[in-house]
């Protein structure tokens, strides 16, 4: 059970402190933003500032948690020892507090959802600004999650029933008629069986959308090409639309593709267990329906779909091979580094029935590459043959967006230059890393696993819905390792 | 300003990305309205002076001031999160609680909870807010309800504790699934600042709660209550045990989390270990395949037990022949599973039931084979026989536990799925089954966000020790990732190490750490290079093993040394690239074990020479040597001279200039380590053997020399654990070249003297003892000649140890160091918790909230314990009808099926309901209880679930059994004809009543023999179910009120169609009067009228509907049909529709209404129920409205039902006293009257009439008392009291009547009805 909750910006101010058993002092976050920021050189605590990045990569990147556990202990605060498990989420720091035992999974799940729930209140990114400009509806959110440190209603359709979710309409109501944001109806959905479900549904246009999203992550070697580690994971990602309560019915054409599964709480198990179909009444609006790792066998057959080389060559100046150690004088030294992108065969993913019989290419959308330079790089200078180049100077990340390539051969070989002039290097520090790069691209109507849909059948309800299924495969961290 | 900024940068930023024109409108919109957000509150631009003004003056009932005290709420609240005090605003806020505006009020409440207990003047203030909060438990909105709990139940001041347990204890019996679960949350809340008896009495509400509830909603927070209030008091969940397996998957996943772990302590401390717990395949395989640290002597047995008995029993099995599927012979050996289990002694013997399997070979084939590997589809039968063995032998509640928590290892939360695992690992089986699905499920969500990886890994870290093979196949899912956050990536590492025991998991691990090494994070280049010792060490032990089952030994050996001296290679290559000390000092311990592993020989076989072309072990020494003379030569105090140095540089080493490379010092422990392996290579004979290129026979001599030179030079310099070593070195060379006579060395003994003799007065007591005892070791051998200082304080026994004597001590073999997982042992406390648990990340016992799994129990439970409590909690539950009626509360319906499942044993386990079977059970739940005119076919029911399929042939019989008998069921009511023919008007009906005690007792006797005849009809029936039998005796009770064609009703499937003349006369006290519904000429000749059933008629055909007959907010209305056509003609297909609408009042929550009635003749008619659920109840005159369409054959008429107050009443006691103190203490609005005037002889049928048209009850007898009649009742939705006083003088007929309640409208009302029956009568 959570003691109390607080919410930190980024500079490590307390934006959103919420208590469920007794105030708990701030000195608690102090203490964690002292362990937090131990890593952070700068003051000022860490900067948000480039949009280069996913936030995912973004977490990855931020120096700021490096060194806090997730879990971490209290010594001694004005109440005894406590505990506080820590998220991250876009810059800013969600601390719960605990006085004791209790699964530190389940926190962490349950800080992530609420996190989530910001992110489908406010837009995302759902950071500080965001926050404080709701706050009082983030109140009202914890107010209704929590209940004496458990977590009490989550399911977003049964939030949204109770919270109005801001939008700008309801601003301007509130401005003009001095609505509240509060809904005045009160909910009929957390009190039935299905939480998960709004009550009273009702859509004109009766449709449910599916994406078979499979995300890649993998760690590709810079030299050689090679892929050293893949990992696929699907997910289904369903866009609801549906009037009254209805009862869907998904089945696949294979399900033995399929390795491992996880489910939103609306699915059957018992029925999954037995025959392999997905039974469920969905929630309103969007959700991720399930999540599936692949069989070893089509996880096996992967291959990268791009042909990724980087070089990186260091110039240190003043450093003969054979001579004597000059490294206790500044030097000035320079670097080039160069990328090359090539798209490889997409034979090892399944295309889409459709798409085939039409004779189309396979594209690859949104090909990109992220590449976060070394610290000590001093002025960079860029030349791509394709696509452009994004730089934050101040985060040193450079952002090469390439767009569409298609499958075929004729294909262009796309290349990245860099040319870095480091800044003089002290002895003690770090030698100067050769960056390691983050491809992002997109693959739709493909998938590696060939996992298709045969059937989406409705019942419960009398209408007949339009309904939508189709395969995309895009890059997770998908890194290419200098080695 | 900041606040500007950044929201413009969002706005822009969103307008790139949006691609819509609607969602590019709302973001340029947005960022025009930006300063409509919250955020100005954050601004100093407001002043509390402000907020305390408008706080106060404005009116918080009036709607129109919602955005003034909204702003200033807001502003408060903003405070709070800046972290000021605003705590004297209270007096302003408390006010505040009735506030119109739902927002206001949720953000009031927050305030509250943040401040009641401030200080004094806070709780003092507190005290005025809690009536409101009272007010709203009596709210007709659960919401609102559940809502004020919460409220009240988390203020914490300590006078009102009192009433928040009342409170809770009310909101335990709501109706509302909702209200309860708030009301289980309440529990906890309150736990903490309870004394003795009032934890009772919350444990009874909890106990109560457990037993009872079968809405998972409820019933995951009761167990969290349980979890909190009472977590060892385990027996309690006996007779719900199997209710919480069937219903785990269905509760919500916050609720699974604590569920599953108070379900593992109750297994364990109530079920038997199995003997497949620790047993079982995947644990055979995994025992197998473990390594562990073990001794030498154990080892040796192993080995040997190993290479001898292996070849021999294979032998006699193939000569035997045995059938390969049965377990065939008992063999004893030695077992080592001290290390990661809790008992003592760390090896014991042990029987092994071998098998087909049975000897090593095959079970390490096993191993490589999909089930365990790929642990994928395809099972060779091999391993689900033992699999289903495993199961078999469980006790039949354990494995309903384990079963019905597999599914959740699916679960999208990784809390559940953790302690799914946990559950499964502590208290399960080790299967391959079992385990696989653990480990697949474990490694699924490790992918997840970071700070959850986290969490799994660590767990994984315990677990992968204990069960390798489960995550074996995963192995490339642990590699590294170059942004994994640096905790992580430790972890990692470890498990890379656990998971390399197979040849191809060793290269692959290798591969990896060779990336890792060059990581620019010194820390975890460091556990990098430790780990890829350990992995050298696991491959020579898992090489051997290979070579000792496949024979060829020697070739297996070699292997596993050419893997050795490739990582040589790796790490004298990084210590020559590394810049970072740590990081090199690192290597060379490595190096230093590696070269001790290569040349160990203790495991019992002929040692395998080394095959190293390269030299690589020269190398290595070489490279310790340089770095041990780099460090020795930058501690250097005496004049050691930088020729001296490149002296030794240059005839040590013949490319020097390596050492210029790099600027190293090596720190004291690692360089402990070089001197250690220098001396080692330069006295030792195995070592010696050892090729240095240019640097041997006499230019070794020299070398050895030079470092002694250098040690003793800078010996005052060193640091602890180099003193040490420098102490050893100098005695081993003081050793080895004792024997030899040439005088030359001399010099060389001396040095070592001196440095022996400096270690004896150093300051540091170790060093000192050190040296005190090597010391006297040389001086009881061979002699110390040279320098003789401080040795007087030690005795001497002159020659008593030969040289030969002392060199076998010191320089003999020793052991080899290990990196094995005796490590594990440190962590000392944090092994001791189950994986996941928050102790276990912090390694110490959070608060005293952790509760360590109880041992198992001595042998299973009785399995009657879950039976007898289940079967006697149903029979309570039918013996009292409120708590039975709870399970049908509405909105539980889904779940029906499932409690009559569980409660029938786990018999149907695999039918539709042990998962969530959603709108199927609400089907049949409604078919049954609506009596669905199809249902007449039985045969489509055939797959319902048994109680309910049972019910629904029961009511076929009983319908069949009454068409068949139509003749006697007409003549048994035709003794019922009563004198009144034309039963609609009021008069006759209310004299009916006024003479019912006398003349209703010959038709009663006829009733109550024809309930008799019927009933052991009914019994015969009913003989299957027995629930229904106690059902009986409460029909039978001649109190009247049961009519036998009330009775009925609920059987049969339509209402059946009686002769007019057989006119209703059960007992009117039960009734209100009738009221004109339709008149004939309206609806084709059908006439209906309709009354208002009350008390035990009502609860009756209440529970028939399957509703809630506590709650007030159902109705249940009687209506009667006649046939009043004209012409002979019969009317059919007579149905009554519920008809929505969107006016006002109350919404409708269900509607119950009657099968339609197939044909009504002329003359005939008939009585049908309604029972309608409002979602609440209300004191407010025409807030029910009960909405109706009848149709028949000849058309359909829409009618309105709209019950007043009077009618709505519940019922209460009271007697006269009480009755009367408490009127007098109604005054003002609370008490209104009006006088009246009928005439003389109307005075006792006024008694009749006023309880004909209210539910008012009588206090005392049902007469006039000194000219007084007293009435009590409660109003439906808030209980107040309503008390009604008619004082009526009998000889003029002239009155007054009087009521009295809190609630003023309800009392108007109540009154104007009252007055009206007065004037109807007049």
């Amino acid at each position: 059970m959570i003691q109390s909750i607080f919410i930190l910006s980024p500079t490590g101010e307390v934006l959103i402190e919420r208590h469920f058993r007794g105030v708990t002092s701030r000195s608690v976050c102090d203490y964690f933003w002292d362990q937090a920021s131990v890593s952070v050189n700068h003051h000022g605590g860490l900067s948000t500032t480039t949009s280069l990045l996913t936030n995912e990569e973004q977490q990855l990147l931020l120096p700021l948690h490096e060194s806090v556990l997730p879990v971490m202990e209290v010594p001694e605060s004005d109440h005894g020892t406590v505990y506080i498990i820590s998220i991250l989420r876009d810059g800013l720091s969600y601390l719960a507090v605990l006085p004791s035992e209790v699964s530190p999974l389940m926190i962490l799940e349950f800080l992530h959802r609420i996190a989530d729930m910001f992110v489908d209140y406010f837009g995302s990114p759902a950071d500080e600004s965001a926050i404080k400009d709701n706050f009082s509806t983030v109140y009202q959110l914890l107010e209704e999650m929590v209940d004496y440190g458990w977590p009490l209603t989550t399911e977003p359709n049964a939030l949204k029933q109770m919270i109005r979710p801001p939008s700008v309409m309801a601003k301007l109501q509130s401005v003009v008629f001095s609505n509240t944001s509060v809904s005045g109806e009160l909910p009929r959905g957390t009190i039935s069986n299905i939480p998960w479900r709004a009550a009273g549904v009702s859509y004109s246009q009766n449709e449910i959308y599916m994406d078979i999203v499979e995300e890649v992550d993998a760690i590709v070697d810079a030299v050689s090409g090679s892929l050293v580690s893949s990992d696929v994971s699907g997910s289904i990602q369903c866009q609801s639309h549906l009037s009254g309560i209805p009862d869907l019915l998904l089945t696949f054409n294979d399900p033995s593709l399929i390795d491992d599964w996880a489910f939103h709480p609306c699915v059957r198990y018992g029925r999954f267990e037995r025959e392999q179909v997905v039974s469920f009444v969905p929630p309103d609006g969007n959700f991720q329906l399930m999540k599936y790792s692949l069989n070893a066998d089509r996880r096996a057959n992967f291959s990268p779909p791009l042909d990724c080389h980087s070089q990186w060559h260091v110039n240190k100046a003043d450093l003969g091979f054979a001579g004597e150690s000059s490294a206790k004088q500044p030097a000035e030294s320079s670097a080039k580094l160069t990328v090359q992108m090539q798209v490889k065969s997409l034979s090892s993913l399944i295309k889409s029935a459709t798409r085939t019989v039409g004779g189309m290419k396979t594209v690859v959308e949104n090909v990109s590459v992220t590449i976060p330079l070394p610290k000590l790089v001093g002025t960079a200078k860029f030349q791509v043959s394709m696509g452009s180049v994004v730089y934050d100077e101040g985060g040193k990340i450079a952002k090469w967006t390439l767009g569409k390539m298609a499958d075929g051969g004729n294909t262009t070989r796309a290349q990245f230059t860099a040319d870095l002039k480091l800044n003089p290097q002290k002895t003690g520090d770090e030698d100067i890393q050769s960056p390691n790069l983050f491809l992002h691209w997109k693959i739709p109507l493909a998938s590696v696993s060939g996992l298709s849909v045969s059937g989406l059948s409705l019942s419960g309800e009398a209408y007949r819905p339009y309904k939508g299924v189709r395969n995309i495969t895009k890059s997770g961290l998908y890194q290419v390792r200098y080695s | 300003m900041n606040t500007t900024a950044s929201s413009v940068v969002a706005a822009t930023s969103s307008v790139v990305a949006a691609t819509d024109p609607t969602a590019l409108l709302n973001t340029q919109l947005s960022s025009a309205l930006s300063t409509l957000g919250d955020a100005q509150f954050w601004e100093e631009t407001i002043s509390p002076a402000t907020v305390r003004n408008e706080l106060s003056t404005t009116d918080p009932s009036n709607p129109n001031s919602t955005p003034t005290l909204q702003r200033g709420m807001k502003w408060l609240l903003a405070s709070i999160s800046k972290g000021r005090d605003v705590s004297d605003f209270y007096p302003h806020v408390v006010k505040l609680v009735g506030a119109t505006s739902l927002e206001v009020r949720k953000m009031v409440f927050m305030y509250l909870v943040q401040y009641a207990d401030h200080d004094a003047t806070t709780r003092e203030l507190s005290l005025l807010s809690i009536n409101s909060f009272q007010r709203g438990l009596a709210d007709h909105e659960q919401l609102i309800r559940g809502l004020a709990l919460r409220v009240l139940s988390s203020i914490r001041i300590q006078d009102i504790l009192q009433i928040q347990i009342l409170g809770v204890q009310k909101c335990a019996k709501d109706s509302s699934p909702y209200v309860r679960k708030c009301a289980a949350n309440a529990l906890s809340k309150l736990s903490p600042r309870c004394d003795i008896e009032q934890r009772q009495m919350l444990l009874e509400i909890m106990k109560n709660l457990l037993e009872v509830e079968t809405s998972t909603m409820v019933l995951t927070s009761v167990l969290i209550a349980f979890a909190e209030l009472c977590p060892e008091r385990l027996e309690f969940m006996h007779s719900s045990f199997r209710k919480i397996c069937h219903l785990l998957t269905d509760m919500d996943e916050w609720g699974q989390v604590v569920v599953i772990d108070t379900l593992a302590r109750y297994c364990r401390v109530f079920f038997k270990e199995p003997k497949a717990w620790k047993n079982g395949t995947a644990e055979k395989i995994d025992r197998e395949r473990r390594v562990s640290r073990v001794t030498p002597k154990e080892s040796r047995v192993k080995a040997a037990s190993n290479y001898i008995d292996e070849p021999e029993e294979t032998v006699e099995q193939v000569q035997q022949g045995l059938p390969s599927n049965l377990p065939k012979r008992v063999r004893r050996r030695v077992i080592r599973k001290g290390f990661y289990s809790d008992d003592e002694d760390s090896s014991s013997e042990e029987e092994v039931y071998e098998g087909p399997l049975g000897n090593a070979t095959s079970i390490a084939s096993a191993m490589r084979q999909p089930p365990i590997v790929g642990m994928s589809n395809v099972d060779p039968p091999i391993h689900i026989s033992p699999d289903a063995k495993e199961d078999m032998e469980l006790d039949e509640d354990h494995r309903l536990l384990l079963d019905s928590s597999m599914p959740l290892l699916k679960s999208r939360n990784a809390g559940v799925v953790l302690s799914v695992c946990s559950l499964h690992y502590y208290c399960g089986v080790s299967s391959v089954k079992a385990r696989s699905a653990i480990g697949r499920a474990l490694v699924r969500i490790h992918r997840d966000r970071r700070e959850i990886q986290y969490v799994v890994l660590t767990s994984i870290q315990t677990l992968v020790q204990e069960c390798p093979s489960a995550f074996a196949p995963f192995l490339p899912d642990f590699f590294v990732k170059a942004l994994d956050p640096p905790f992580t990536r430790l972890i990692k590492i470890d498990i890379l190490t656990s998971l390399a025991l197979e040849p191809a998991a060793i290269e692959a691990v290798l591969k990896e750490m060779r990336m890792y090494i060059r990581s620019p994070d010194t820390k975890f280049v460091s556990a990098s290079i430790r780990a890829v010792g350990k992995v050298v060490e696991l491959s020579r032990i898992i090489y051997d093993r290979e070579g000792l089952k496949s024979g060829n030994f020697a070739e297996r050996r070699r292997d596993a040394n050419r893997v050795a001296l490739d990582c040589l290679h790796g790490l004298a290559l990084t210590t020559q690239n590394s810049e970072s000390p740590a990081v090199v000092g690192e290597a060379i311990s490595v190096m230093q074990n590696i070269l001790l592993i290569l040349t160990d020989s203790s495991i019992g076989v002929s040692n395998v020479n080394i095959d190293d072309p390269n030299g690589i072990q020269g190398h290595v020494l070489r490279r310790s040597l340089l770095l041990l003379l780099k460090r020795l030569s930058s501690r250097a105090v005496r004049n050691v001279s930088k020729g001296d140095i490149d002296d030794s540089d240059e005839d040590n080493n013949e490319d020097g200039s390596q050492v210029e490379d790099f600027d190293i010092t090596l720190p004291a422990k690692d360089a402990a380590a070089a001197i250690w392996l220098t001396g080692e290579w330069m006295t030792n004979a195995y070592y010696s053997s050892i090729e240095l290129r240019g640097l041997n026979g006499d230019a070794k001599a020299r070398a050895r020399l030079e470092v002694g030179r250098m040690i003793a030079g800078s010996f005052p310099k060193l640091e602890e654990p180099e003193k040490q070593q420098a102490i050893h070195f100098a005695t081993k060379v003081i050793l080895s070249i004792a024997s030899g006579t040439i005088a030359a060395l001399s010099a060389e003994v001396a040095i070592c003297e001196h440095i022996l003799a400096m270690g004896r007065v150093d300051v540091d007591p170790d060093v000192k003892d050190r040296a005190r005892f090597e010391s006297s070791l040389l001086h009881v051998s061979i002699g110390l000649k040279h320098d003789m200082s401080a040795m007087d304080t030690l005795p001497t026994f002159r020659n008593s140890l030969s040289l030969h004597q002392a060199k076998q001590v010191v320089l003999d073999k020793r052991l080899v160091p290990s990196f094995l997982p005796v490590n594990d042992l440190s962590k000392g406390n944090a092994a001791k918790f189950r994986f996941g648990t928050l102790s276990s990340l912090v390694g110490h016992k959070a608060r005293d909230a952790y509760i360590p799994l109880p041992p198992w129990g001595e042998k299973n439970s009785a399995k009657s314990l879950r039976d007898q409590n289940e079967d006697l909690s149903k029979a309570f539950d039918s013996m009292k009808p409120k708590s039975a009626s709870k399970n049908d509360a509405p909105s539980g319906d889904f779940y029906n099926s499932d409690s009559s499942e569980s409660s029938s044993g786990s018999s149907s386990s695999d039918s539709s309901s042990s998962e969530w079977s959603g709108s199927d059970s609400e089907e049949t739940g409604s078919d049954s209880d609506m009596h669905d005119p199809k249902s007449n076919n039985p045969g489509t029911f055939t797959n319902e679930t048994a109680l309910g399929g049972g019910l629904v042939q029961m009511e076929n019989v009983v319908g069949t059994s009454l068409v068949s008998q139509p003749q006697s069921m007409e003549s048994l009511f035709a003794i019922k004809s009563s004198s009144d023919g034309s039963s609609d008007s009021d008069g006759s009906d209310s004299s009916t009543s006024e003479s019912s005690s006398g003349v209703d007792t010959a038709p009663s006797i006829n009733l109550n023999t024809h309930n008799d005849l019927l009933s052991t009809q009914v019994d015969l029936l009913r003989m299957g179910n027995h629930s229904s039998n106690i059902d009986r005796p409460a029909q039978m009770q001649p109190t009247g009120s049961a009519s036998a064609i009330d009775d009925l009703r609920g059987l049969v499937m339509a209402p059946i169609a009686v002769p007019e003349s057989a006119d209703e006369t059960s007992s009117e006290r039960d009734t209100s009067s009738w009221m004109q519904l339709v008149r004939p000429e309206l609806c084709g000749g059908l006439a209906a009228r309709a009354r208002y059933l009350r008390g035990k008629a009502r609860e009756r055909e209440v529970k028939l509907a399957g509703l809630d007959p506590d709650s007030s907010a159902v109705i249940c209305v009687q209506i009667q049909f006649k046939n009043k056509k004209n012409d002979d003609g019969s009317l059919r297909r007579i149905k009554i529709l519920p008809r929505s609408s969107s006016k006002g009042g109350i919404a409708i929550k269900r509607t119950v209404c009657p099968p339609e009635i197939p044909e009504l003749k002329k003359g005939q008619m008939s009585t049908a129920h309604v029972c309608i659920q409002f979602t609440s109840a209300s004191n407010r005159e025409g807030d029910m409205v009960i909405r109706l369409d009848i149709k028949s054959s000849s058309g359909g008429v829409p009618v309105e039902i709209k019950p007043h107050v009077g009618e709505l009443l519940r019922p209460c006691n009271m007697n006269v006293t009480d009755f009367d103190s408490t009127l007098t203490k109604m005054h003002g609005f609370q008490r209104v009257s009006a006088s009246f005037a009928i005439s003389s002889g109307n005075v006792d049928a006024l008694i009749a009439a006023v309880f004909k048209e209210t539910a008012l009850n009588p206090v005392g007898p049902a007469k006039f008392d000194n000219g007084r009649l007293r009435l009590v009742a409660q109003l439906p939705a808030s209980n107040d009291l309503v008390l009604g006083l008619i004082e009526c003088d009998k000889l003029t007929g002239s009155g007054q009547v009087t009521t009295c309640c809190d609630h003023a409208v309800a009392g108007n009302s109540i009154l104007s009805t009252l007055k009206q029956t007065t004037t109807r009568l007049g």
